[in-house]
């Protein structure tokens, strides 16, 4: 078998970076990666709408289940005044993001969004007792890869999307996908 | 450290990731080596028994504050005007 290899060209602190890896690898570990992390959020918030609907009550979780975080002011804040909006951004959030990773569709949109998300799961961390390096964490971490190395472009419909007249009219589309 | 392909923005988002790296990584290393723990352990009496040297709170704050400005550098080269590419980097051919 030839030995294929692929070749990242990158930049570090000024510094031209270049390093190669096995070829057929690449491709297919950014739509693994995709695929179960978006399947990660995708099931959670399927579950929650499954559940209970069109709104999915957060606020105990914001209430009691954060208190302590840092972020409890703007949590019970939320969940006094405008529960409506955690209540549907958390189901109908998760359920977009995980659809728009799985299928490679305005993925870093979704990454990005992902981020955010997982960010408050993370920080709303009462007590930590699991330490600072939770699957939060990692999600953060995962959605920010798939947003960095463009892993809608392969095997996904971004793809498909950044070839459309309207992308290339609008270029900074592109921020959004691939 | 900056260079022609690097901008501030650039860098600010690459602060962001570094404070992310500090908060859970450089002061998570000083609680262990220091054989404190991560988090305020209390007693059923509800005494503090051992405290940590960093507190919990105060890594969180600088992690909140990484990740804020990797969002903050998302949103600015979503908001900003597209340069033109000049320079593309393709992977050479294998041959």
């Amino acid at each position: 078998m030839p030995n294929e290899t692929a070749t990242v060209d990158t930049r570090l602190f000024g510094r031209d970076v270049t390093y190669s890896f096995d070829g057929p690898w690449g491709a297919y570990w950014m739509v693994f990666l995709r695929v179960i992390a978006g399947w990660w959020f995708l099931n959670a918030g399927l579950g929650k709408v499954l559940e209970q609907g069109l709104l999915y009550d957060t606020t105990g979780w914001l209430q009691f289940g954060t208190k302590g975080s840092i972020l409890y002011p703007m949590f019970e804040w939320f969940a006094v005044n405008a529960a409506f909006v955690p209540n549907f951004l958390v189901p109908w959030g998760q359920v977009a993001i995980g659809l728009g990773l799985i299928l490679g569709i305005l993925t870093r949109l979704a990454a990005a969004n992902g981020m955010i998300l997982a960010t408050f799961f993370y920080l709303g961390n009462a007590g930590w007792g699991h330490g600072f390096v939770t699957s939060e964490l990692f999600g953060i971490m995962i959605f920010g890869t798939i947003l960095v190395i463009g892993a809608g472009r392969v095997f996904g419909g971004d793809a498909y999307l950044e070839n459309l007249q309207l992308v290339e009219r609008h270029p900074k589309l592109r921020y959004l996908m691939g | 450290m900056m260079d022609k392909y690097t901008d501030t923005a650039d860098l600010v988002g690459m602060l962001g990731g570094a404070l992310v790296a500090i908060g859970v990584v450089v002061l998570g290393a000083l609680n262990t080596l220091t054989q404190n723990p991560h988090v305020e352990q209390t007693n059923e009496a509800g005494a503090v028994t051992a405290e940590p040297l960093v507190p919990a709170d105060i890594r969180a704050y600088i992690i909140l504050i990484g990740l804020a400005l990797l969002l903050l550098y998302g949103l600015y080269r979503v908001a900003t005007p597209l340069e033109p590419a000049t320079v593309q980097r393709t992977a050479p051919a294998d041959d």
